[in-house]
C-alpha cells in the first residue's frame, strides 16, 4: 500500500506502508526516516522507549541483540548507536568502541567494547544506550 | 515486577531477553528466543552484587544463580586488566617526573592481597570488596 504524504512530483516524497504498521517516508524511492529505534539501560537492558523493536536481549556483559518487531526488507541497513563512556578513572588507557557483531533482517547484535593496552574487553554501562536503524 | 525471557545461550551463559511491550511476551518468546526459553519474573534473577557478575550466571531449571568459580575467574581477569593498565600509568608518571601515590612495593603487595582475597571469596560481595582497594588506589593515582 502506498499513501501519498506530499504529492510533489519533483521531490518524490511519499509515505508508504507494507501493512505492518511501519511507516516509510521516502524521497525518490529512498526511505528517510528511522525504521526502528530503542533506548535502553545497558546494565539491565531495561527498555526506556522504543519503536519497531520487540525486545532487547542481553547475552553477556556488553553484548546485546536488538530484535525488530517487523523485519527489515534487507540487511543492508544503517545503524547508529550512542552511549556514555563510564568513568575513565578505572582504566586510564581505556578507549571505547562499538562493534556490529552480526546483523540480519530481524535483529542486530552489538558489542560495547572497551579497548585496553593489554586486550579488548566488553563492558556494561549503567548509562543509556540508544540505537537507530535506517534503511529501505 | 516485569517478566523476562531467559535461556542458556551458545556460550553457556544466560541470556536475558527483555520485551518492549510491542508484542505479547509469548510472541517474543517464539520470535526472538530459542526453543527451551522460559518466562520468569525479573525479580527472581540475581540481585545486588550477584547482578554484577552477569557472565557467571548459570541457569538450572528455572533458577539463575552465580557460579562462583566462574565469577572468581572473571574477577581475576578484571583485576589483571586493571593492574596492567595501571602499571603503564605508573610507569608513565614516573617517566615525566611525577611520583606515584603508592610506592611500587606497596602496589605489588596490594595486588597480591587482592588476588588472594579473590581466590578466597565465597560470595560476590567478597569479590567486589577484594578489588575495592585497587580501584581506590587507581583513582587516587590519577593525574
Amino acid at each position: 500500500m502506498t499513501t501519498t504524504l506530499n504529492a510533489v512530483t519533483s521531490t518524490g516524497l511519499v509515505q508508504t506502508s507494507d501493512g505492518s504498521g511501519v511507516i516509510k517516508v521516502q524521497s525518490n524511492g529512498v526511505t528517510t526516516n528511522a525504521l526502528a529505534w530503542v533506548n535502553f539501560t545497558g546494565s539491565s537492558a531495561t527498555i526506556n522507549a522504543n519503536y519497531n523493536v520487540s525486545s532487547v536481549t542481553r547475552n553477556s556483559i556488553g553484548n546485546y541483540t536488538i530484535n525488530f518487531t517487523n523485519a527489515m526488507t534487507n540487511a543492508n541497513y544503517a545503524w547508529a548507536i550512542s552511549y556514555a563512556l563510564p568513568s575513565p578513572s578505572a582504566n586510564n588507557n581505556a578507549s571505547s568502541a562499538i562493534a556490529n557483531n552480526g546483523n540480519t533482517t530481524s535483529s542486530l547484535n552489538i558489542l560495547m567494547q572497551r579497548q585496553t593496552a593489554s586486550s579488548g574487553t566488553t563492558f556494561d554501562t549503567d548509562y543509556v544506550v540508544t540505537c537507530s536503524i535506517f534503511g529501505n | 515486577m516485569s517478566k523476562v525471557i531467559i535461556y542458556t545461550n551458545t556460550s553457556g551463559n544466560v541470556s536475558v531477553c527483555v520485551p518492549t511491550g510491542e508484542l505479547p511476551i509469548e510472541t517474543v518468546l517464539a520470535k526472538d528466543c530459542p526453543s527451551g526459553s522460559i518466562i520468569v519474573e525479573d525479580s527472581t534473577l540475581p540481585q545486588g552484587d550477584d547482578a554484577l557478575f552477569f557472565d557467571a550466571w548459570k541457569l538450572n531449571g528455572s533458577t539463575v544463580s552465580v557460579d562462583m568459580p566462574t565469577a572468581i575467574a572473571h574477577q581475576t581477569t578484571k583485576l589483571n586488566q586493571m593492574a596492567y593498565s595501571e602499571a603503564q600509568h605508573r610507569s608513565a608518571k614516573a617517566g615525566i617526573g611525577l611520583t606515584n601515590v603508592m610506592s611500587d612495593a606497596d602496589w605489588t603487595t596490594a595486588l597480591t592481597t587482592a588476588r588472594s582475597a579473590i581466590t578466597a571469596s565465597t560470595t560476590t560481595a567478597e569479590l567486589v570488596s577484594a578489588i575495592a582497594p585497587i580501584q581506590s588506589a587507581i583513582t587516587a593515582n590519577a593525574l
